[in-house]
């Protein structure tokens, strides 16, 4: 008896999605959904446009589906998307002359350190990292969002980002030293 | 290897970009020297804080799924109701050869043997055997009938719920997907004016014309 589609793996699915299953693409939606929409809130900062950069990546994804070489390697392809959406958003933001201003951190402000306030609650947490993050160039916070939230090895931080090992390597260690001094020793 | 080699490769662990062989040297080492554990520990921090800091976002609302292959509004429809047709039309061919099959047997079933008979019967009293075992025949198959025919009523009725719903879906898809098009419409509308705009615009002060005295 075959596994029920929802406990099949993702290569299998998008094999079956290649071959006109289109309930195997849903399945892959709704496993992946609610990682390529995190990834997308913590790149751009604002959760409207990331559900939106997240509808357009999946449909990106179904368009071109049939480009993908190796279905083994559909979560860093899908949030290769996910990431080139999230940019072309900028791009165009940029161009419109929007203010992407997201926190303002005060100049002169001291780093709140991790370890002084004990055991930190939940939300303060959250916090501190958002505002960790929000200082960092954004292929660093890229790199950063991509191993400490999805996993990713930094090979697969690098095709995703499309660079070479080194300069992927480069990103993470230089995001990964700032936020050490920002949340502190 | 001393604590400034190990220096380097901290970082490497804590990111799990280290070798498993090299992993479990360094964490030997840790094990044993007090300033590569405190280094250790505060850079487990860091990860610990990135790694709670970063938790699985609600989404406001599912993303739209593919019902079928993206396809027109009207040819899903009549797909869907062609589907539904063909699917009734089957179940009544079924239905029927089950009913004819269950009379064929029914007749021959409830005739009563002629050993078990300890009387010669009249042939009023026959008739009125073979009359009641009919009847009760009858009664039976009319309630396999209805039955049958209320099984497939409702499967029916769930199939057309389920094609509604597949229906909606494709509508809902295809309104979002109108919705998509129409920002970028306009986010493509925003640039050309801005282009436009700075085309129109009068030069401030223009060179003098070189070929002119």
């Amino acid at each position: 008896m075959g596994l029920e589609i929802s406990d099949r793996p993702d290569a299998a699915l998008v094999r079956d999605a290649m071959r006109g299953q289109p309930e195997a693409f849903n399945a892959l939606v709704r496993r992946w959904e609610r990682k390529v929409y995190s990834f997308l809130v913590y790149l751009t900062g604002r959760p409207e446009d990331a559900f939106d950069l997240c509808q357009e990546a999946f449909l990106s994804g179904y368009r071109h589906l049939g480009q993908l070489k190796d279905p083994q390697k559909f979560p860093q392809w899908l949030f290769r998307i996910a990431r080139n959406a999230a940019h072309s958003h900028a791009r165009r933001e940029r161009e419109e002359e929007t203010s992407l201003k997201d926190l303002d951190v005060p100049e002169g402000s001291s780093s709140l350190k991790l370890g002084e306030a004990g055991q930190w609650e939940r939300g303060e947490l959250r916090i501190l990292v958002k505002k960790a993050l929000a200082r960092l160039p954004l292929e660093q916070r890229e790199a950063i969002v991509l191993k400490f939230y999805q996993g990713f090895k930094l090979a697969e931080i690098a095709e995703i980002q499309g660079c070479p090992l080194s300069t992927a390597k480069t990103r993470l260690y230089s995001g990964f030293e700032q936020l050490r001094k920002f949340i502190g020793d | 290897m001393g604590c400034r080699e190990w220096e380097t490769e901290l970082t490497d662990w804590v990111l799990d970009e280290l070798p498993p062989p090299k992993a479990q040297q360094l964490e030997a080492h840790i094990g044993e020297c007090e300033e590569c554990a405190r280094s250790a520990q505060r850079l487990r921090g860091v990860r610990q804080a990135l790694v709670s800091g970063l938790p699985n976002r609600e989404m406001p609302a599912h993303l739209v799924l593919v019902g079928e292959k993206p396809q027109g509004l009207w040819p899903g429809f009549w797909t869907a109701f062609l589907r539904t047709a063909a699917l009734s039309a089957a179940a009544a061919v079924i239905f029927l050869a089950v009913a004819s099959v269950g009379f064929r047997y029914g007749g021959t079933r409830f005739l009563p043997a002629a050993a078990r008979v300890e009387r010669t019967l009249t042939r009023t009293e026959l008739q009125a055997l073979v009359a009641q075992a009919l009847s009760e025949q009858a009664s039976r198959q009319r309630k396999e009938m209805q039955a049958a025919t209320m099984d497939l009523a409702a499967s029916l009725r769930a199939e057309q719920i389920r094609n509604m719903d597949s229906l909606q879906q494709q509508l809902q898809y295809l309104e979002l997907a109108q919705n998509t098009v129409w920002k970028e419409t306009q986010r493509q509308n925003a640039v050309i004016r801005l282009v436009a705009r700075n085309q129109l615009q009068p030069l401030a002060s223009s060179p003098a014309d070189p070929s002119r005295r």
